[in-house]
């Protein structure tokens, strides 16, 4: 992919691989323009992957903003149609506690109706029975049409559809300046984050989709975006301890929502202000973890018991609304900045606010934008077309009902992990239906699969596509069978060190939380591979790369 | 039920105290909660290997310079050499053939052909003096179709370093075409259950129609899961010089040796009960009274004295919740600090402050609870506080040795 | 913070940190790769089932419910109960005609009892086998002989000479006592008489209910157990321990029925225990002595069943045998060997079932004793018809060796 990109001209370069870089990519190669899609380091690597994965109703926004409230529940009921192999339909719960207003409730219902949401108040005894989980001593609670989508699978397969529509895809490749020329931005200089090599690409339209790191990007034209990087931490619990969203319904606040997602529950999040320069270092405190607990098991006791498997933060890109002089005014929804009327830079556009759940129509916003500077006439389909495996299951043989009486429990995971696109993966040899991981049931050849077409370069970007290691053990029992899989592809050196980043990169998300019996699958891990293995601590240039991520 | 002693923990250490005990005619009872630790050995036993960074030459001469609270401080220079040089003849009684002594640490190659030092290597297991020098100027890395357990390409990428010219020969084995259509099987322990002398001889012959004569064979430890005696057969069979390299625990070597010390401590007249839990530990006057297990209820286990081997955190020897780390069964005092931000170090691959806490003990190996020593029970191996085995390689030799001590401490009322 | 004090979960499956020990340990697993194993059919899968039943794997039916994983597992995981819990919550394929009747251990012996002259010769013959092959059940099984005359009507005869006796136990004899093996019985009453107990029958007692759980008969097992317990409280209730001398009737009544029927047996769980384990701990306890033949001369081996394994009592088994002068003992490894139950005697199985247990058939031969002990009815018959060996249970091992006269002068009764 990367011969030849010296000589190619793209309409548009999109700088960021999270939901929205990825989205914008997929409707702008779906509008029929040449795009280039660039990731500093991997899909997903910043607050796409570092969230609830929450399919927002928009309930929770109803009463404070009923603009973001129609926004969520538009998408959310696009997404149901369009990715529904990474929605789960799970429906969800706002409940008031003894200790909450139960007030509030009434004016929850009502701004939720006002902004198009299905909202229905429910007997608290009912609701104990429809969700066991949720704390028997609720005075109040409200249906609402929640549910999970998983933000890795979203990425990817937009990703794949924008390759689809031609597009080209980098990732590893982190741009470090800005190619302007009279007064426009005409193209990037990337660096390559693995062998730093340096490249030019040009093309007509720049798009600044990268996040918190956003402020950097525009930094590069000498422009200002004043961003305020919100760190927002949560807890993963080792199995689905709640199968519908449960929310508090009250004003929002620190964990009051705990969502159920593939085998795993999250609770979240809390809400602090970093420094823009800590936010490529993302710990969890042991007063985050605290927090998160205490207010966690107030909506669902059984936390309190409940293995923790690991603590991880995203910082929320929010940005400050340009109509407020002092900068102090942070806005909620869309931002989409066109830099030549903003700032007298052509050529160059950011989008940015907005949330996960929004993230198509923040494409959108972005592909109309980047077309009408074109002049290029072509209208969105973005949420109509379903993305790549969310296909009509009638296209996939292997789907089938009555199939999977006759499948593994591996290969159901693959279709719900792949939707339609997991019949592309090959149970030829006899070891490809082999689980190499094994809490999360990925197979030898769910990883030759991912390996070949979801831009796998190390074991990190293999658990994204995949869910390797992200389980119980948290890659102890994974990890070498997987490194070795790469090592075949990338080299046996390479895929040594990348075992001991991806070792480390666990150990980061369970150290806040290591006790129990998640210290002791840490323990036994390090046994394996200091002690059987006989790994040893990297040196620093080899674990930079994922340290990142 | 009544014993003279009772062993809480039947893995490495609480057998090496079983036996010895046993070996002297004592009525002796180990109680294990489960298998244990030592099926996740790599072929070989640590007794002092590692220093930091640096790998330790003599590692009697090393014990010294631990520090002074290290269970082999405790038990003392000359204790340690003693009980060092009498593991291999125990083992061999017990019908487990070891290489190697205190003196000198050798080498073993891990499953990822990294040089690992080492104190008494299991039979079959490649062995070498230096680990900067090339052991053998050709090897024939044997992968096994199909298993995923060994890692014959990183064998390979470790070797060259040392100059060592690398094949890798994937053999297919008749008997695992259907544990391959599986997709769980493919388990070293699984793979061993499968070979049976008529697949002995298929891999012999298999590794003799691909190597080439000056080459040293290497094949995963997928044999020998009852004795030693199908890796004898193989080297019989096969005409170029053959060993082991360890793979991805469960260990065939290490189930096997389970076993063989397990069977030998029933045949010394020794009880083994597993799958047992000790609920309690029931003391009065500073002493042990008696243990309350599930599987024996109402029936108290009664000893003299009482042994503590129950492991690390690994077998639930040490426990651990946000307040701190403590020890289940008596709640005996334990060395961890308060802050949980205290117990861990960033890097995964540094030394982890939560691996050395463990159970405080005096210089008779009596642990205490609240300050106060219980002076009929003693504890021994990875549930000992101040020893950093993984970080050291000391795993086996703090098992076996601990519980060597700790049984002659028991027979000899303190005084050995 | 008082959170995370400690983890709770169903059968503790989420204190599994995928060690993978319980898989070296899994008999079935070694045999039938079609089985998951008791790590993926057991915490991993449980996992997944809780996320949505349709990854409930119809395979779990292979598992034996040895509990070996259980006994093997070093965090406390309990595999085995939570393997049989799911087979029992998603496993909704009715079972077979088959299963049913040889869950109906009750019915089809009374039946059986009844008929024995006529029904032993007829269950030995080629056109019975073929029938019953074509069934289900496997042709080389041989079903035991049934008794013609109960246990418990014998029981019920000796009642009165039994009440006299200044101290009682009530005797949960099972189905193979009454059935099949009234002799077992009668030694076990020899055995206590001769201490000083008289032997009592239970008010009523069904089936234990291992078969109908196993065949996924619960409505039926729960019925029978609810009746068991009730008896059992009865006899408690007038000071009385119930014994048993099958150790997969006294593990079922124990553990199975809180586990997998969710009855609460709490108040009366540990006055249920194995004969083996009550003689013991009065032997131990120094209130009753056993005196034996001195021209007794056997070599003897005992098979630990898997259901002994978990209940962890061979210890006392084995104690009272090596009591015995003039008994040698050998030891065996404990292995499964393979029977199961009705799990063997089904076609689909036998020939795992064979496999699992060679290695102790292997074991066996190479011991070559005189007589095999064991104390589970369903590992004497896969043993008798997979070694030769004779196999008898402990009791009747200690019966035929006590000397009865010595031992009642020993315990003031003469």
């Amino acid at each position: 992919m990367e011969a030849g990109l010296k000589n190619k001209h793209y309409d548009v370069i999109v700088i960021g691989g999270g939901a929205t870089g990825a989205g914008t990519a997929r409707d702008c190669a779906k509008r029929g323009l040449k795009v280039m899609l660039i990731e500093r380091l991997d899909f997903t690597a910043g607050a796409t992957g570092r969230n609830h994965g929450l399919l927002h109703s928009g309930a929770r926004y109803a009463v404070t903003d009923h603009e973001s409230a129609t926004e969520c529940i538009r998408e959310n009921m696009t997404l149901r149609k369009i990715a529904a192999h990474c929605v789960e339909e799970t429906g969800g719960l706002f409940v008031t506690l003894p200790e909450d207003d139960l007030g509030y409730q009434k004016t929850f219902i009502e701004s939720c109706i006002a902004a198009g949401i299905e909202a229905k108040e429910l007997d608290p005894k009912e609701v104990i029975r429809m969700e066991p989980a949720v704390n028997p001593d609720i005075i109040g609670a409200v249906s609402v049409p929640d549910g999970a989508v998983d933000p890795f699978r979203l990425t990817t397969a937009n990703v794949l559809d924008a390759r689809i529509h031609g597009a080209d895809v980098l990732t590893y490749h982190e741009v470090v300046e800005l190619i302007q020329e009279n007064g426009r931005v005409i193209g990037v200089k990337v660096r390559n984050s693995i062998s730093g090599e340096e490249q030019e690409i040009r093309g007509s339209i720049t798009v600044n989709a990268g996040g918190i790191w956003s402020h950097g990007i525009a930094k590069k034209a000498g422009i200002t975006i004043n961003m305020f990087p919100a760190k927002g931490a949560l807890l993963i619990f080792g199995h689905r301890v709640n199968n519908m969203v449960i929310n508090r319904c009250r004003k929002p606040a620190d964990a009051d929502i705990l969502v159920p997602g593939d085998t795993i529950s999250l609770i979240g999040t809390t809400s602090s202000r970093v420094p823009y320069d800590q936010v490529d270092n993302m710990d969890v405190t042991q007063e985050e973890v605290d927090i998160l607990l205490n207010q966690g098991c107030q909506l669902v006791p059984s936390l309190s018991w409940t293995r923790i498997l690991r603590a991880y933060a995203g910082v929320r890109p929010l940005i400050a609304d340009d109509s407020d002089p002092s900068g102090r005014k942070i806005s909620r929804g869309i931002v989409c900045l066109d830099h030549a009327t903003r700032d007298g830079m052509e050529g160059f556009i950011t989008i940015s606010g907005g949330k996960l759940m929004t993230y198509r129509l923040m494409a959108e916003t972005a592909a109309d934008m980047v077309c009408k500077k074109l002049g290029v006439n072509a209208r969105c389909t973005t949420h109509i077309d379903p993305l790549p495996g969310s296909d009509k299951e009638t296209d996939n043989p292997s789907a089938s009902k009555k199939h999977i009486i006759d499948m593994s429990t591996g290969q159901i995971a693959a279709r719900e992990r792949h939707g339609s696109l997991s019949s592309k993966i090959k149970y030829d040899s006899d070891s490809d239906d082999a689980l190499v991981c094994e809490c999360e049931q990925v197979s030898v050849g769910e990883i030759k699969y991912a390996m070949d077409t979801l831009h796998v370069n190390n074991l990190v970007n293999l658990r994204r596509r995949t869910r390797l290691g992200m389980g119980t053990c948290q890659g102890g029992i994974c990890a070498s069978r997987a490194a070795a899989i790469l090592g075949s592809k990338f080299g046996n050196e390479r895929a040594i060190s990348d075992l001991k980043s991806f070792l480390q990169e666990r150990w980061k998300g369970v150290r806040p939380v290591a006790w129990g019996r998640s210290l002791a699958e840490s323990y036994f891990t390090s046994w394996i591979y200091e002690g059987v293995c006989g790994m040893e601590k990297g040196n620093d240039k080899e674990s930079n790369i994922t340290s990142a991520q | 039920m009544k014993f003279d002693y009772i062993i809480i923990g039947g893995g490495l250490c609480g057998l090496s105290a079983g036996i010895r005990l046993a070996e002297q005619g004592k009525k002796t009872a180990v109680i294990s909660s489960g298998q244990s630790a030592l099926h996740f050995c790599a072929g070989s036993f640590g007794l002092l290997g590692k220093k930091g960074e640096k790998t330790i030459v003599s590692p009697l001469d090393e014990i010294k310079n631990l520090p002074e609270n290290h269970p082999y401080r405790l038990m003392g220079e000359e204790r340690v050499a003693v009980l060092a040089d009498s593991v291999p003849h125990t083992l061999k009684n017990a019908g487990i053939t070891t290489i190697g002594s205190g003196k000198n640490n050798h080498f073993t190659l891990t499953p990822f052909g990294v040089a690992r030092p080492s104190w008494l290597t299991l039979h079959g297991y490649f062995t070498f003096e230096n680990a900067d020098t090339r052991p053998f100027d050709k090897a024939l890395i044997i992968s096994v179709k199909g298993f995923l357990e060994s890692y014959p390409a990183f064998i390979v990428e470790n070797l060259e370093k040392l100059g060592v010219e690398c094949r890798i020969e994937t053999i297919d084995l008749e008997r695992l075409t259907r544990l391959r259509k599986s997709n769980f099987d493919m388990r070293a322990v699984s793979v061993a259950k499968q070979m049976d002398a008529t697949t002995i001889d298929e891999f012999a012959s298999k590794i003799n129609a691909c190597a080439k004569p000056d080459e040293t064979i290497l094949i995963p430890a997928i044999i020998g899961i009852q004795d030693e005696s199908q890796m004898n057969r193989m080297r019989e069979l096969v005409k170029n010089p053959l060993f082991c390299i360890p793979t991805i625990p469960v260990s065939v070597s290490g189930l096997r040796t389970q076993h063989i010390l397990q069977n030998y401590f029933e045949q010394l007249g020794g009880t083994y009960l597993l799958g047992d839990h000790v609920e309690k530990g029931i003391i009065e006057n500073g002493k042990v009274k008696e243990l309350v297990t599930t599987n024996f209820g109402e029936d108290h286990l009664k000893a003299d004295a009482y042994i503590l081997a129950t492991g690390s955190l690994f077998s639930e020897g040490i426990r651990s919740n946000p307040k701190g780390f403590f020890e289940p069964v008596f709640g005996l005092d334990v060395n961890s600090p308060a802050s949980r931000d205290d117990w861990y170090a960033a890097n995964f691959f540094d030394p982890q402050p939560y691996m050395s806490y463990g159970v405080e003990i005096d210089k008779n190996f009596h642990p205490s609870i609240k300050g106060e020593t219980i002076s009929n029970l003693y504890a021994a191996g990875a549930s000992l506080a101040h020893c950093n085995s993984l970080k050291e390689d000391s795993g086996a030799g703090t098992a076996i040795l601990t519980g060597f001590h700790t049984a002659d401490l028991a027979l000899n009322n303190d005084k050995c | 913070m008082n959170y995370q004090e400690q983890n709770i979960s169903a059968n503790n499956f989420e204190e599994c940190i995928k060690c993978t020990i319980c898989t070296a340990y899994c008999p079935v697993m070694a045999v039938n790769p079609d089985y998951p194993g008791p790590k993926m059919a057991g915490p991993d899968g449980e996992r997944y089932r809780l996320k949505s039943p349709e990854f409930y794997d119809k395979a779990l039916k292979y598992c034996l419910n040895c509990k070996r994983c259980e006994v093997s597992c070093p965090s406390n995981v309990k595999i085995g109960d939570i393997i049989q819990s799911a087979r029992i919550k998603y496993d909704k394929k009715a079972p077979k005609l088959r299963d049913h009747v040889l869950a109906e251990t009750d019915v089809m012996g009374n039946l059986a009892s009844a008929f024995a002259p006529i029904v032993n010769p007829i269950l030995g013959t080629g056109i019975a086998k073929m029938g019953l092959h074509a069934f289900g059940v496997d042709k080389h099984r041989k079903f035991p002989a049934y008794s013609s005359h109960k246990f418990s009507t014998y029981l019920k005869k000796i009642q009165p000479e039994q009440e006299k006796f200044p101290k009682h136990i009530a005797y949960y004899h099972g189905c193979y006592v009454n059935y099949n093996n009234p002799s077992l019985g009668k030694d076990l009453v020899k055995i206590l008489n001769a201490v000083g107990y008289g032997v009592l029958p239970l008010s009523k007692q069904k089936c234990c209910g291992v078969a109908k759980i196993a065949n996924k008969l619960i409505s039926r097992a729960t019925h029978d157990a609810e009746i068991n317990l009730k008896s059992i409280r009865e006899a408690v209730d007038k000071d009385m321990q119930v014994l048993a001398t099958s150790s997969t009737c006294v593990f079922t009544i124990r553990d199975e029925y809180p586990h997998l029927l969710g009855l609460d047996n709490s108040d009366v769980r540990s006055d249920i225990m194995l004969a083996t384990v009550f003689l013991s701990r009065k032997i131990n306890d120094g209130e009753i002595k056993l005196v034996f033949k001195d021209d007794y001369s056997k070599r003897v081996s005992y098979h630990t069943p898997c259901h002994m394994q978990k209940l962890g009592w061979s210890a006392y088994s084995i104690g009272l045998l090596k009591m015995i002068p003039g008994l040698e003992f050998v030891p065996l490894p404990s292995q499964c060997c393979g029977i199961a139950g009705t799990y063997g005697f089904k076609k689909e199985n036998y020939e795992y079932s064979q496999k699992i247990g060679a290695e102790l058939f292997d074991a066996i031969e190479m011991a070559h004793p005189d007589l095999v002990a064991t104390d589970c009815e369903t590992c004497k018959w896969q043993i008798e018809m997979s070694t030769g060996a004779k196999v008898e249970n402990p009791i009747s091992i200690l019966a035929d060796a006590l000397d009865v006269e010595a031992t009642m002068k020993a315990n003031g009764i003469l």
